[in-house]
């Protein structure tokens, strides 16, 4: 077994919003390989805010982040936008805008998420938990090292929430990975996630 | 009557993807804004007596300038007011057209040039403008249909996945830049019906068949333009009476329509 190395270290942490408002300060953890971390917290606390700043796309007020691999290696799904799209695609139009090698319906079933008969489905008529798979499994299929979810479980019922995280599993066990998400704190308790590391995060007030 | 059938297409291609990233409006006052650089240019070129290069030079120039400034400003209201962007891009419209009126007070000659310039006459086209047409349509055409599945990708990603666009670098520079070009050389030869027409009729009618499949819906909107270009324009060919533009636009339509059957 390789022994686990950081892929991402957050020290002492503080970041708000685009206006100046102080969102949190003073947080600090570390992604390693084979891990999958939770952040957890209410609605309006900076949970997707931190993971822009994660990504580089919005610069902290204090503290650092030490990324131990290139941002191109990186891929992030943010909260999916449940709506319409002009075009028809279907599914398998949607997967094969991942990048490197072809789709194949085996490669497809090996991410587990999605059942490859399924994807002929047109995006505008498949249902949100259907959509929402397709693009973990699009990113999936990209072999990325480091993952980054905003709350991934919206849009999927039980089973598909067991699939997540079965999914999510296979994808850290196999060579040097990581995921970061950050969910509402009762979807990790109410489906059990063992093994997952949680990060509380409290509003403003309280961390300062 | 070639180069105004693979400028169809190449547009329907284009539109496909505009109306997919929602800029079909926005798409509305760039063209009003090319339109308003035409009219500019060729009232300049008749009261100042240039030569005849520079009276086509010159439209085209002063189009790429109106049109630029056009998609700069609209860009700009997204990125400030955030919400609502049709209606900002509604109220931009009406002020453009406004302004293509007040050029044409400026300068009497244009009466003559208003109707052509917007409701478009292939069969006046010169050589010279068909030969352009052709090359900067096949040229789209090709760029367009080569990188469908990467335009399709940034157009899916903008839309679904929230991932700004980077407004005039790489990929997303080249995809506006060539956009406003063809969109420009198409309204000051073709018009801006004929332009507004190939770009969004085709889309808006081959999403109503209901079938799904990205390369299908492409190829259906290539062909649905391309049709109805050589069919309208031969229809006005032999009914004297019927003006080409919106003779190829009423075909469109027609054959458009006739997918869902």
């Amino acid at each position: 077994m390789t022994a686990r190395r950081a892929l991402l270290e957050v020290k002492n942490l503080a970041y708000g919003t685009p206006d100046g408002r102080a969102l949190v300060s003073g947080l600090s953890f570390t992604v390693d390989s084979g891990a999958i971390v939770a952040v957890v917290g209410p609605n309006g606390v900076g949970k997707s805010t931190l993971l822009q700043v994660v990504q580089g796309e919005t610069a902290p007020t204090a503290g650092s982040i030490e990324r131990a691999f290139e941002l191109k290696h990186l891929r992030f799904l943010t909260q999916l936008q449940n709506r319409e799209f002009h075009l028809p695609l279907t599914l398998r139009d949607v997967l094969s805008f991942s990048a490197g090698v072809p789709i194949t319906d085996s490669r497809v079933r090996d991410v587990g998420l999605l059942d490859p008969r399924h994807l002929d489905l047109a995006w505008n008529t498949a249902s949100g938990g259907e959509r929402q798979k397709t693009l973990l499994t699009k990113i999936l299929l990209d072999e990325p090292t480091f993952v980054v979810l905003d709350e991934p479980m919206n849009h999927l019922d039980a089973d598909g929430r067991k699939l997540l995280r079965d999914a999510l599993r296979r994808h850290v066990a196999s060579d040097e990975r990581g995921v970061l998400m950050v969910c509402h704190e009762q979807a990790i308790e109410r489906d059990g996630w063992p093994g997952v590391v949680t990060i509380g995060l409290k509003p403003s007030a309280a961390a300062d | 009557m070639v180069g105004s059938t693979v400028l169809a297409s190449a547009l329907a291609l284009l539109g496909a993807q505009l109306a997919a990233r929602d800029r079909a409006m926005q798409t509305m006052c760039v063209g009003q804004g090319a339109m308003l650089g035409v009219l500019l240019g060729i009232g300049l070129v008749q009261s100042l007596a240039l030569s005849d290069y520079a009276g086509s030079v010159a439209p085209f120039a002063l189009a790429l300038v109106a049109s630029g400034a056009t998609y700069a400003m609209s860009e700009h209201q997204v990125a400030v007011l955030r919400a609502a962007r049709n209606t900002h891009f509604a109220a931009m419209f009406a002020a453009l057209l406004a302004c293509g009126y007040l050029v044409s007070a400026l300068f009497p000659a244009l009466d003559s040039h208003m109707a052509q310039k917007y409701f478009g006459d292939l069969a006046t086209v010169s050589k010279m403008e068909s030969l352009a047409l052709l090359f900067a349509g096949s040229a789209a055409l090709i760029l367009i249909a080569w990188r469908s599945n990467s335009v399709s990708r940034r157009s899916f990603e903008t839309m679904i996945l929230c991932s700004p666009e980077t407004t005039l670098r790489g990929a997303d520079g080249l995809f506006a830049i060539g956009s406003l070009i063809l969109i420009c050389l198409s309204v000051q030869i073709a018009g801006f019906l004929f332009t507004v027409a190939c770009l969004f009729v085709p889309t808006a009618l081959a999403v109503r068949t209901g079938r799904s499949g990205l390369r299908r819906h492409l190829v259906r909107c290539g062909i649905v333009a391309a049709l109805a270009c050589l069919v309208g324009f031969m229809l006005s060919l032999r009914f004297s009476q019927l003006p080409t533009v919106p003779a190829i636009v009423a075909t469109m339509v027609l054959i458009g329509s006739a997918q869902r059957f």
